[in-house]
Order: C-alpha cells, then sequence, then structure tokens
C-alpha cells in the first residue's frame, strides 16, 4: 500500500520542480527584460524556456510549462487569464509534433525555432489581446514588434540554446520518457 | 508506434492546456473566472524574487554603467554640483515665499487642503512587450494602497492601481488602451476626455468636450477630479497636436504625458484622500 503510494513521489517532485521554474521564469522576464535597453526588450524568456523544455524534458513537459508559465505571467501583471498561456502553448506543442522533422545539431534550425516561435507567439498574442477588446487592432504595431522579436529570439536561440542543448546532450542528461 | 502514441499523448496535453487557456479567458473576459484571489498569492509569493531579480540587475548595471562612462559621470558630477549650488540659492528664495504665504493665508482666512497621503514605491515588473501598459509596484494593501488609487510620477500622473495584493499592486498606466481619465485644460478650462493609446511614441490621445477652438498646442492639461479616481489639478501632460473631429465642431488630438511613462521606476501612490470612489 505504501509503495503504491510511493509511485507518485517522482510525479509530485517533478510537478513542483516544473511549478519552480515556471515561476523563475516568469519573475525574470517580467521584473528583468522591461529594464534592459531597447535593443533587448523584444526578448521573450517565456518563449525560449517554453522551446528549451520541449526540446530538453519531452514535448509534454514542455507544453504543460508553457502553459503554467503563461497563466504566472498573466496573473503577476494583472492580465487577461490565458492571453499568454494560448500562444505559448500552441508554439509549444507544434515544436513537439514537429520535434523529430528537424536536425539539433544546426544553427539554422535554432534559429528558425526561435525567430518562427516568437512570430507565431507574437501574432496569437497580439489577436488574443486584440479581439478580447484590449488592444485596438493595429498591423503595423504587430508588424514592427513581431518582427524585432523574431531578430532578437532567433539570435538568443541559436546563442543560448544550442551550446546549451549539445552540453546536454553530451552528458546524456535526457529523461527516458521525453521524446527530447 | 511508441512516437505516435507520445505524439498522440501531446495532442490531448496540448488540446486540453488550449481549451482550458480559452475557457479562462472566455470566463475571465465575462467576469465567471475571477483572477484575483490566486492572482493576489501569486503576487504577494513572487514579488520578492521580482524584487531581487531587479535589484541584482541595477546592481550590475550601475557598476557598468560607471566602468563605461566614466568621463560622462565625472561631467554630470560637475553639473549636478553647480545645480545643487543653484537649487539652494532658490530653496532659500522658496522658503521665504512659503513662510509669505501662509502669513498671507491666515491674514486671508483660508485653511490649508487637506493633502492627501503619498507612499513611495518602486516598479517591480513591466509588460514586456509594452502593448498594454502595466506595471507592478512593490507596495500592496499592507502599505494601505488600495484598488483605484492614484499613481504619480515626479512630473504628474502615471496610472491607476488595478489590483492590489499584500505587498504588491498591479498599476494601469495611462497609456494603455484601456485607460481613460477626465482632464482639464488649464488655461481654458475646457473639459477633455484622455485615453491610452498602443503608439511607440507613447502620446495619449484627447477629445475635448466642448465646441469651440478650446485647445492650444503647448497647453498643460490637469486632471479635473470628476472621474473619481485621479484628485483635481494632476498635471496630466501637454497638448502634442490639436485637429477638428470628424464633423468640425471639437478639438481633438494628442498629449504628451509629463511623467516619462517608457522608463518610470519610481512612483508616489496617493493613499488616502485622493480616492474618491
Amino acid at each position: 500500500m505504501q509503495r503504491e503510494h510511493l509511485v507518485w513521489l517522482p510525479q509530485i517532485a517533478k510537478a513542483i520542480l516544473l511549478l519552480l521554474c515556471a515561476s523563475i521564469v516568469a519573475a525574470l522576464d517580467t521584473a528583468v527584460v522591461f529594464r534592459l535597453p531597447s535593443v533587448f526588450a523584444s526578448v521573450n524568456v517565456p518563449l525560449i524556456a517554453a522551446l528549451a523544455a520541449t526540446l530538453f524534458m519531452g514535448s509534454t513537459n514542455g507544453v504543460v510549462l508553457a502553459f503554467v508559465l503563461g497563466v504566472l505571467c498573466d496573473v503577476m501583471l494583472a492580465n487577461a487569464l490565458g492571453a499568454r498561456s494560448i500562444p505559448l502553448v500552441v508554439f509549444a506543442a507544434v515544436v513537439g509534433l514537429m520535434e523529430a522533422r528537424f536536425s539539433r545539431e544546426h544553427p539554422l534550425t535554432w534559429a528558425v525555432l526561435g525567430a518562427l516561435g516568437s512570430v507565431i507567439h507574437d501574432i496569437l498574442y497580439f489577436c488574443v489581446l486584440a479581439f478580447s477588446g484590449y488592444l485596438p487592432l493595429i498591423w503595423a504595431d504587430l508588424i514592427r514588434i513581431a518582427g524585432f522579436g523574431a531578430l532578437i529570439n532567433g539570435v538568443l536561440s541559436v546563442v543560448c540554446l544550442m551550446p546549451l542543448y549539445l552540453w546536454w546532450r553530451s552528458g546524456d542528461h535526457r529523461p527516458a520518457t521525453g521524446l527530447g | 508506434m511508441g512516437a505516435g502514441r507520445s505524439k498522440f499523448g501531446l495532442i490531448q496535453v496540448a488540446v486540453l492546456l488550449l481549451v482550458l487557456s480559452v475557457l479562462m479567458l472566455v470566463g475571465f473576459l465575462r467576469g465567471f473566472v475571477a483572477a484575483e484571489p490566486a492572482g493576489q498569492v501569486v503576487r504577494t509569493v513572487l514579488s520578492p524574487v521580482q524584487k531581487l531579480f531587479g535589484g541584482i540587475y541595477s546592481a550590475v548595471d550601475s557598476r557598468l554603467e560607471v566602468y563605461r562612462d566614466h568621463e560622462r559621470v565625472l561631467a554630470e558630477n560637475e553639473a549636478l554640483r553647480q545645480e545643487v549650488q543653484s537649487l539652494r540659492a532658490s530653496l532659500v528664495k522658496n522658503e521665504e515665499l512659503a513662510a509669505e504665504n501662509a502669513r498671507l493665508r491666515e491674514l486671508l482666512g483660508y485653511s490649508e487642503e487637506a493633502p492627501y497621503e503619498l507612499a513611495a514605491a518602486r516598479v517591480i515588473a513591466r509588460d514586456r512587450q509594452r502593448w498594454r501598459d502595466c506595471i507592478v509596484i512593490d507596495k500592496g494593501t499592507a502599505d494601505g494602497v488600495e484598488k483605484n488609487a492614484a499613481v504619480l510620477g515626479p512630473h504628474g500622473i502615471v496610472g491607476r492601481v488595478t489590483s492590489a495584493s499584500l505587498r504588491s499592486s498591479a498599476v494601469m498606466l495611462i497609456s494603455d488602451p484601456q485607460s481613460a481619465l477626465s482632464g482639464r485644460v488649464q488655461e481654458s478650462r475646457a473639459l477633455v476626455s484622455v485615453e491610452g493609446s498602443s503608439r511607440p511614441d507613447g502620446l495619449l490621445k484627447f477629445e475635448c468636450l466642448e465646441s469651440g477652438d478650446k485647445v492650444k498646442v503647448g497647453d498643460l492639461v490637469i486632471t479635473s477630479g470628476l472621474g473619481g479616481v485621479f484628485p483635481p489639478g494632476l498635471v496630466v501632460g501637454r497638448v502634442h497636436s490639436v485637429e477638428k473631429d470628424f464633423y468640425g465642431i471639437s478639438d481633438t488630438g494628442l498629449l504628451t504625458p509629463a511623467s516619462n511613462l517608457m522608463s518610470v521606476e519610481s512612483v508616489l501612490v496617493v493613499i488616502n484622500g485622493g480616492n474618491t470612489q
């Protein structure tokens, strides 16, 4: 009977770890990124974290982390609940479904993932806010912000995530259950 | 086969979370889902972490700034020293004027207006992409901050508290597209409605509520006190451009906010008296 309870312990530990990671990333995104010079203000920390979790820890974990991250960001900034989690979950799910089709050793893959993910995220987030009545639908704003974000997040993905992934793979840290 | 099953599991989880997100959003917008109790707990728990990250960043940035701009800092130091000298001189003059003002008030029988109490707060978080202009400050209900309290910057109003938790509060800036307030043109006394916009230059939109040429470029706009949130007489900004509305009857245009809303770091919150709602 006791052993049956113990089976859940790793799952609970994983859930707590996931929540802790999400809290740190959300705090970092809301408390630090806006202080950066305007060139780096488009850095999307939750997006990069969701991408890393999807590719390193398995796609299901990535999607769950993306959801928790989105909700935490919305709650911390008193935003409309779900506005941020919708684009993050869609992005993590798309990466998770397509991950078998791309080579992770190529820098271009990381650049495209970061840039495309940023564009998908920004378009969805903008549309969610606009159709919720929070924003006027001004396409010029979307193109400006999404274009700049794609550039910054694409570069960040190659510079930070790719080396991290290569180190991760060389140490064989991958979880047995994950696809990554 | 295993990979296919995993993908099926992934789709199930993703669809479930997506549906949950959409339901939360719809519920929130229609008022069925209240984010407040959970939001207050999360903000109370995570505000120390945000303060810590913000503090680390500021400390690192200020160190780097000193090394980067040593020459500029020296020149600025000299300029500030001169400014202090001149401010000291004007302070003495102001003290004399204040004393004279008090004497004259006493003579005329005026009583001092009850000033509202202010609490100084620091910005600990902000929405990254600035589509929505919302900041989080490090003062909450424990410091007397209430929902709808006015938030001021060094030169004028900044926004209002939309949600207050124990140790932090969310503030909607006046540049947020959802923000609207009642103002008055200081010179002509005409009432104007001031709204936020998502313009990259941070300018606000205004519409004069009275017909005729009541607004000129450069006019100062202050709060009217009619909205019930902001006390009257606080500076909102200066008129940047004026044009006639669609019917050619009243003035509309853009307003430069008095406070630099793009880089606001410290604010003052009106914690009693100012909020008349």
